[in-house]
């Protein structure tokens, strides 16, 4: 910001400022996707290729440090960390993208329904939100996860149905947001059936902003699942998560702290990316419809 | 006087004492059209002109059939049509005033078109695409245009296509709503050539809303204007574009004159307060806290709409000079009180 | 307000504006001229694509050196505005410059009420007090004509009808009474009646306070009515510019006379149906070399194709300039359909 471009010194094109920013924003999306793949790959690859079982004690190494034999050391059992860590990996994505799937597939219909047809529909819809937003996220996860009793399915269902009042409520404002716009009102002067105006007009119109604030659900379902699990009360034993890893180093944090280091890094490393993966997502979105 | 295009004698299309209010808080509802009638024949285009608020909008939605009457009643070819009826559906169509906002902004312009169609079932998907490319064709959009998304193309060139899968069903009525506002002058000009085409190719029925006198005095045959939610005066166009008898119509007139290359401007008749001021709340005549000719009359008794060939809702309609005076006169009625002097122009 | 002949309040010299954008350099603005003086309302029309909302941002010094490419200059009051430095450029916005937006709801502050808005453009740059700048804000919308001015002056933005935050967003431009006031479609958005009251006001000002006012919109008649002088843009050039009378009741350039065909009016006995312009507004990237209106005008030729026509004065008509190689002969105005009443 010094001066402007004056008579003589015209630069054939200004930089825009728009590419500037876009290029920072890829940076930080490549180290985060990067990271996703590394993680799913190696959750797929190593534990067949090292031979990692997450089971496994190994008396001889209890407290180890890293070592060839074990890259993470090992815990007081003498159990591979990384081969934990890698297999509470797949317990924590696989939690973290189905409960938010199955809020997505909950409260999305319902929110277009009560943003659709209003009145009644809207009416109970809002309410039963109401409701459920009344209960605090993760005591009413807790409640639920105690009531249903340890699974990973039980676990999945605890932690969408707070969700869902979230799903419900974006979808219930894009598509009344939708009902404004004149190419809905044109297919309804069409003779569209409704079912096929929420199918063809408004479900492609909300994927995104849905899509990008399932993205960043999908961390908050994960670190859920952390803490059920560190509670006891999440994917039952012996099955590895990284919250249960992390309440199992809880007793040992002075004596090794690579016990709670190693999920708690894969957690929080896991999260960052998803979540910058989701501004990203929705940084793209406002910026294009701005644009247009 | 134009002669309209073959005008049936039955309407196609017609709106009886139509009332719409809107809910509002605590029991309180926007009256957003009141005792609104409007008819529509064949081949004959009528125009709405109002400003902002006047309830053009929300009349072309009731009949369209999106609104819900709160009193009066819709008919299609002299029958009642009930909320939502199908087969109605296929015979009014509507064009909107945000060109690229009246397309679904995922589908291709082609796509949009053979939607309807689609929706009536009409030939296998190559004879709907056939059908879509020859009615985008008629509206002058390629093929090459039609493959776009609407963010893709011109605001002209949605405009056309709209108009194409407004007229692809082969409907009686077409109901544009601010079809050129949103348009450059040059477009607009070509928008309203198509809509006068189509209407003589096809023998449509027309309504055709704007805020603009001038558009509305191009194109159509009769004019009505909408003051408050109401209908005030409903003449042949050229009588309204020339000849207002309602004050508001009067001011309308001129601020369209004010802005016409080369009009010639006579004296205006300037509103007492700011035109936007709704009436609604009033008990007599809802324009007149706005009205200079009003009287004592026009604030205690609401004045309704009379006249056959020529109807105004007005007290103290301004009289019309004889034809060979360039300008006609305006004289507030003699100051006298109560205002008896004068009723509508006729019984 | 001396130099009226001499000095002129504002020139701009062969401006030229590009942007970048994903598709390619778009010159927005190529190599417009415009003079100004004192007191003068000069129009400029245009439709979509003509460069006329960038050339009077480009004016009051808008866009900052990431923004766009600008070549050229533009002087105002004997500075270069191009030159500026975003502090000084500040100082003469509101204060030597008003500007007056299409939008008057998005240029209002939605919660600082609209006197205390106008008062701080008052404290800022004319270093009155808050009571008496209070003061000050409320004659300056009495003088915009808002009915009951001190009550308004307590009100926000979304309080007011269209046409009076328009009325607000112009006793803000004329707060500090400014030399030069540049309007981008002030009444596009407003209704009809509301629009020529509007119109009516900036008359008045100019007239009585001598202020040069830029009127851009895309209504050739808006301008007609409101200006002295106009100029017809298209696809970032000055086709044709003159005195309102010159342009708009002898159009020489092929665009004008278009223009001017193509807006609807309305006969005494039958109606007629506007003339509209083949084809679809220019696309600043696919400019050809000759005459940018050629693709879109019926009376283009192969010269008109191959190369670009000069601004040149209309013979016998001075101050009268157009660009075109096959200009309109003076039509006699008569012959010009426009009746009212």
């Amino acid at each position: 910001m010094t001066t402007t471009t004056t008579a003589t010194g015209g630069r054939p094109a200004g930089t825009p400022r728009v590419r500037k920013r876009r290029a920072g924003g890829d940076w930080t999306h490549v180290v985060a996707l990067a990271w996703l793949g590394v993680l799913i790959v190696a959750m797929i690859a190593l534990p067949p290729i090292l031979g990692l079982d997450p089971l496994a004690l190994d008396s001889t190494a209890r407290f180890s440090g890293p070592s060839g034999e074990h890259w993470l050391g090992t815990d007081d059992l003498g159990r591979d960390l990384l081969a934990r860590a890698l297999d509470g990996a797949q317990v924590s994505l696989l939690v973290g993208l189905g409960s938010t799937a199955i809020a997505a597939l909950v409260g999305v219909p319902l929110g277009m329904l009560a943003g659709y047809r209003g009145r009644l529909a809207d009416a109970v819809v809002s309410f039963l939100v109401d409701v459920l937003l009344g209960f605090p996220g993760l005591v009413l996860a807790l409640g639920l996860a105690a009531f249903l009793g340890p699974s990973v399915p039980n676990v999945m269902i605890a932690i969408a149905v707070p969700l869902v009042p979230a799903f419900a409520r974006l979808a219930r404002a894009q598509t009344m947001s939708l009902l404004t716009r004149e190419f809905i009102e044109a297919s309804r002067v069409i003779g569209t059936p409704t079912l096929s105006i929420m199918r063809r007009d408004i479900v492609p119109n909300i994927t995104e902003p849905v899509l990008a604030f399932a993205l960043v659900n999908v961390g908050r379902a994960i670190l859920i699942e952390g803490g059920l699990s560190f509670l006891g009360i999440g994917v039952p034993l012996p099955q590895p998560t990284w919250g249960t890893m992390i309440n199992e180093g809880r007793v040992y944090l002075t004596q090794s702290p690579a016990i709670i280091l190693a999920p708690s890094v894969f957690m929080m490393l896991t999260i960052l990316s998803i979540n910058l993966l989701a501004d990203r997502y929705l940084l793209d979105r406002t910026t294009v419809a701005g644009g247009s | 006087m134009n002669q309209p295009h073959s005008a049936d004698h039955d309407p196609v299309l017609a709106l009886h004492h139509g009332r719409v209010v809107y809910p509002g808080p605590a029991g309180s509802g926007f009256e957003a059209i009141r005792d609104v009638s409007v008819t529509l024949h064949a081949g004959e285009i009528l125009g709405l002109v109002g400003e902002s608020g006047s309830g053009k909008s929300t009349t072309a939605r009731a009949m369209l059939g999106l609104t819900h009457l709160t009193s009066g009643s819709l008919t299609y070819r002299g029958q009642a049509v009930t909320w939502a009826d199908r087969r109605f559906r296929s015979r009014v169509q509507a064009i909107f005033q945000n060109p690229a906002g009246s397309f679904n902004p995922k589908r291709s312009l082609l796509d949009s078109v053979a939607e309807p169609l689609r929706v009536w079932k009409r030939g296998t998907k190559e004879q709907r695409r056939k059908t879509a490319l020859d009615a985008l064709g008629q509206v002058g959009i390629p093929p090459e245009v039609a493959a776009r998304r609407p963010n893709r193309v011109s605001g002209g060139q949605c405009q056309r296509a709209a108009i194409a899968r407004a007229i692809v069903l082969e409907p009686e009525v077409l109901i544009c709503d601010e079809p050129v506002s949103a348009l450059d002058v040059s477009i607009q000009a070509q928008i309203l050539e198509l809509l006068a085409r189509l209407r003589a190719e096809r023998n449509l029925a027309m309504l055709f809303i704007s805020h603009d006198l001038s558009v509305v005095s191009a194109l159509c045959d009769r004019t009505a204007v909408m003051y408050a939610g109401e209908i005030v005066e409903e003449a042949p166009t050229l009588t309204i574009a020339n000849a207002p008898t309602h004050p508001y119509a009067a001011i309308l007139h001129d601020a369209a004159a004010a802005v016409t290359p080369g009009a010639a401007v006579g004296e205006p008749l300037v509103p007492r307060g700011a035109a936007t001021v709704d009436g609604r709340h009033l008990a007599g005549c809802r324009f007149e806290e706005v009205c200079p000719r009003a009287t004592q009359l026009c604030v205690t008794d609401h004045p309704e709409l009379t006249g056959d060939e020529h109807a105004v809702a007005c007290h103290h309609p301004i009289p019309v000079a004889p034809a060979e005076n360039d300008v006609y006169v305006r004289s507030h009625p003699s100051g006298s009180a109560e205002g008896t002097t004068q009723r509508s122009a006729r019984p | 307000m001396t130099d009226t002949v001499t000095v002129p309040l504002l020139s701009v010299e062969n401006l030229k504006v590009r942007f970048a954008t994903p598709e390619g350099l778009v010159t927005a603005v190529d190599g417009v001229d415009l003079q100004l003086g004192h007191g003068e309302r000069l129009g400029i029309v245009g439709e979509s694509g003509s460069g006329k909302s960038v050339l009077i941002r480009t004016i009051m010094g808008l866009y900052r050196p990431g923004d766009a490419s600008i070549e050229g200059d533009v002087v105002f009051d004997g500075r270069r505005v191009l030159t500026m430095t975003p502090r000084e450029r500040r100082r003469i916005w509101g204060s030597e410059i008003g500007m007056i937006f299409q939008d008057p709801m998005n240029s209002l502050h939605p919660i600082t009420p609209v006197g205390a808005q106008i008062a701080e453009a008052l404290r800022l740059h004319r270093g009155m007090t808050r009571k008496e700048a209070a003061e000050r804000a409320v004659e300056l919308l009495d003088l915009v004509k808002i009915a009951d001015p001190r009550r308004r002056s307590r009100q926000r933005a979304h309080e007011l009808s269209g046409g009076m935050r328009q009325r607000v967003m112009i006793a803000m431009a004329m707060a500090c009474e400014p030399k030069l006031l540049l309007a981008d479609e002030p009444t596009t958005a407003l209704d009809v009646t509301v629009q020529a009251r509007i119109l009516e006001l900036f008359d008045s000002l100019c007239g009585e306070f001598g202020i040069g006012l830029i009127l851009v919109s895309h209504d050739l008649g808006v301008v007609g009515r409101h200006t002295d002088r106009v100029a017809v843009m298209y696809a970032g050039q000055v086709g044709e510019t003159g005195s309102v009378r010159q342009v708009l009741e002898r159009p020489t350039m092929r665009y004008t006379g278009a223009l001017l065909d193509a807006a609807p009016r309305w006969g005494r006995d039958h109606q007629v149906l506007p003339t509209p312009i083949g084809g679809q507004p220019p696309n600043l990237l696919t400019l050809g070399p000759g005459c940018h209106f050629a693709p879109r005008c019926p009376g283009a030729t192969d010269r008109c194709r191959e190369a670009r026509p000069a601004l040149v004065a209309v013979p016998g008509q001075p101050e009268h300039r157009a660009a075109c190689w096959h200009p309109i002969d003076a039509p006699d105005p008569a012959e010009r359909e426009v009746t009212v009443r």
